[in-house]
């Protein structure tokens, strides 16, 4: 084996992105160890804002997951080696890495099953499910194992597409679960135009070769954007219907599921339908949508109870899909964005420095930003 | 000869030639690592094939080699991470690391890992050792029900949990086993203990099928020389009434039991082959296709066989205790490998070095 240059590096102070509270995010300086002998140090050039990130900044929690000591958001991250661990023989500085951010145990049941997501030990960077908290990519540089990062093909030139690649799996993960196959030419409906949902009806059509994919939302500018920028085949603008004559709880959402179903000429439902806002109305929408015997993929993560329509789901066999996060994806994922890295790329809408963090929050937080423009995913750059 | 020391092995110098070695007394490698007193090692035919060949395929051993692989022992040593085991616990030893973290071990088949440290695969040792460290998870602890001869039998017994996994056999099937090894012979305990109501073995030689049926098989059947594989297909069939079985497994590796497996499959069956033999072999491919039969190949073991395996013996749905025909002290590993070579006994357990 050639003696390769080692560059030795020393602890460094980095400037992070640091969560202490509800609202009140600060960027300070930390310090930075040398990688470990099995990691790689990376400079973090791209980070996309996710939903729980918001959550996190907004409420200081995800749901059941509170915030119990100051933490660095992100987990939607693409960097460059700045330096290798001793043990590490297959990367080099310079290489251009995604980063999947969350490490299993790699030893239980289900690391071994292939189904490393659900690892009971699994620990997530930014997530505050466990304690201590694992920081998340907001910060300068990181230090991560070599095993969980993934070169960025020579194709990709852009970086913000390999930090896109973490939604991206979590969209293929969901087409993954539904079994969808180009031989079943799908007729797909997708709830929610925001990035997951825009990348997971991508990602219906270049992986399960669905048909034809139909992309709904209550916004007609994201509507809009996914047919235009070829995210989807069709665009349906769904408007909130407040009464109903019914007293069924469910009426709203049989109507809505009725008007989807017509305008988009699918008169027996939809084969697969991907649920990505989590807002309960859209979950009940998606059941009665979906065809006899079809599915709904539950992407989106919003009211943890919820009113379900569970009778018309199992009388007619509609399935209901888990996802979480992602296994075994970014390597299709990479692959995907070296493909077509033009489509998935216009999901970039606002990039803001890793020093005005906050600003980019503040923008991530909203549909539109204050010149009207459209946000979907804000990149936090170095 | 008597051995002393701290780790005697059983070497592979080269071809023919074994020799006992004294060798270091493992270290673990990682908190999570447990150090295992070796007791009871069962001899595989690959470990018969690289005594009598050198090599299997592109494995060459090229410098000499612990052999051994299928073991059962008692936990000597934790790591400090070991959470699973303690010391004296009694385990089935998977002797097989992979990386865990490349495509195929991320994706749920880590026995396709192409970095797999398989003991007793050159250039890694075996197990005919006093000590062996494996990772916890590596080890499957053994109920107090379940001897540390049967643990030894855990290990072709995976083979033979993979192998039915694979085939998906089903409750109330037709499951056929070509060859009555221990491997066929685990083949048909499992297609049993997986509810299958028809099984047949099909070997040449008559005491393995008569060890065949005690053990699970329904039907037996010993080809004739000279039929086409057509023909003993046929056969096959009038002695199951008429009725084709929709699973086969080929446990030989021998080309004219693959060509009578594909022949004898009802439309729509399941073919796995297990077994290792000629590299190449002509195959009726237009047999295979008309009737739309689907092929797997089957390596080693992997997610839960290990498990499985040992709930087999433990619940007593597999009596594996049946296939055990000879025991040879350590000192006497040598023996052991000389009556493989002459075809007999089914499986021989060598003792471990403080037995």
């Amino acid at each position: 084996m050639t003696q390769t240059e080692t560059i030795t590096v020393e602890a460094a102070e980095v400037i992070a992105a640091v969560l202490y509270g509800k609202k009140d995010m600060r960027i300070e300086t930390k310090v930075l160890q040398s990688p470990g002998s099995n990691e790689l140090q990376i400079l973090v050039t791209e980070t996309g804002i996710c939903g729980s990130d918001l959550h996190y900044y907004h409420h200081g929690r995800n749901g059941d997951f509170a915030l119990q000591h100051p933490l660095s958001l992100g987990h939607e991250s693409a960097g460059v080696v700045t330096a290798v661990g001793s043990d590490v023989h297959d990367f080099k500085v310079g290489d251009k890495v995604a980063l999947e951010v969350g490490i299993p145990c790699s030893e239980c049941k289900w690391c071994k099953k292939g189904r490393y997501n659900l690892c009971p030990d699994m620990r997530f960077r930014s997530s505050c499910k466990t304690a201590p908290h694992f920081d998340g990519t907001l910060v300068q540089k990181v230090n991560h194992p070599a095993k969980w990062c993934h070169k960025v093909p020579d194709a990709v030139k852009d970086l913000s597409l390999a930090a896109l690649v973490e939604p991206l799996a979590v969209s293929l993960q969901g087409v993954k679960r539904s079994e969808l196959i180009p031989e079943d030419e799908a007729t797909v409906l997708v709830l929610g135009a925001g990035a997951v949902g825009l990348l997971t009806a991508f990602a219906a059509k270049k992986r399960g070769g669905a048909n034809k994919v139909v992309v709904a939302d209550i916004s007609a500018q994201r509507v809009s954007f996914a047919v235009d920028n070829g995210f989807a085949d069709q665009g349906i603008v769904l408007v909130g219907s407040k009464s109903t004559e019914s007293d069924n709880p469910l009426a709203p959402a049989i109507a809505s599921a009725n008007f989807l179903k017509e305008k988009a000429g699918a008169d027996v439902g939809f084969d697969v339908v991907f649920e990505c806002t989590g807002v309960q109305i859209c979950v009940q929408t998606s059941v009665f949508a979906a065809a006899a015997g079809a599915k709904v993929v539950l992407i989106g993560m919003g009211t943890p109870i919820q009113t379900f329509a569970i009778g018309s789901a199992a009388t007619r066999e509609v399935d209901i899909i888990g996802v979480f996060r992602y296994a075994g994806n970014y390597p299709d994922a990479l692959a995907i964005v070296a493909e077509d890295g033009e489509t998935v790329g216009k999901l970039v809408t606002h990039r803001i420095k890793l020093q005005d963090a906050v600003e980019a929050f503040e923008i991530a937080s909203t549909p539109v930003d204050k010149d009207g423009n459209l946000v979907l995913k804000v990149m936090v750059t170095e | 000869m008597t051995l002393t020391g701290e780790n005697p092995s059983f070497v592979l110098q080269k071809v023919n030639e074994v020799s006992f070695e004294e060798r270091p007394i493992p270290a673990l490698s990682s908190t999570k690592d447990v150090r295992i007193e070796i007791k009871q090692t069962g001899i595989c035919g690959s470990d018969v094939h690289y005594y009598t060949h050198g090599a299997i395929g592109s494995f060459i051993v090229k410098s000499p080699m612990v052999l051994g692989h299928e073991s059962a022992g008692i936990v000597a040593e934790v790591g400090s991470g070991v959470t699973s085991l303690k010391v004296g616990d009694r385990v089935a030893l998977e002797p097989g690391i992979p990386c865990r973290y490349c495509d195929h071990c991320k994706g749920g088949q880590y026995n396709l890992c192409a970095d797999m440290k398989f003991a007793a695969t050159p250039p890694y040792d075996g197990t005919l050792c006093r000590y062996y460290v494996l990772p916890e998870d590596f080890c499957v602890k053994l109920p107090d029900t379940v001897s540390l001869e049967e643990g030894a039998l855990v290990e072709p017994l995976s083979v033979a949990v993979h192998v039915s996994k694979l085939a998906k056999i089903t409750p109330g099937s037709s499951v056929i086993v070509f060859g009555a090894g221990p491997v066929g012979l685990l083949c048909c305990a499992v297609a049993k203990a997986f509810g299958a109501t028809t099984v047949t073995a099909v070997d040449l030689v008559q005491t393995r099928l008569d060890l065949a049926k005690e053990v699970a098989a329904t039907h037996c059947f010993i080809p004739t020389k000279g039929d086409s594989a057509a023909e003993s297909a046929a056969k096959i069939k009038e002695l199951l009434g008429g009725k084709e079985p929709q699973f086969a497994i080929d446990a030989s590796g021998a080309a004219a039991s693959v060509n009578t497996a594909i022949h004898v499959l009802g439309q729509g069956g399941t073919y796995v082959q297990a077994g290792m033999g000629a590299p190449e072999i002509t195959f009726p491919i237009t047999e295979f296709t008309v009737k739309e039969l689907t092929a797997h190949g089957s390596f080693r073991y992997g997610p839960g066989d290990y498990q499985l395996a040992v709930e087999l013996v433990a619940s007593g749905m597999v009596d594996v205790k049946k296939l055990i025909t000879h025991r040879v002290k350590f000192e006497e590993a040598e023996e052991a490998f000389k009556l493989v070579v002459k075809g007999q006994g089914v499986k021989i357990l060598i003792g471990g070095p403080s037995v």
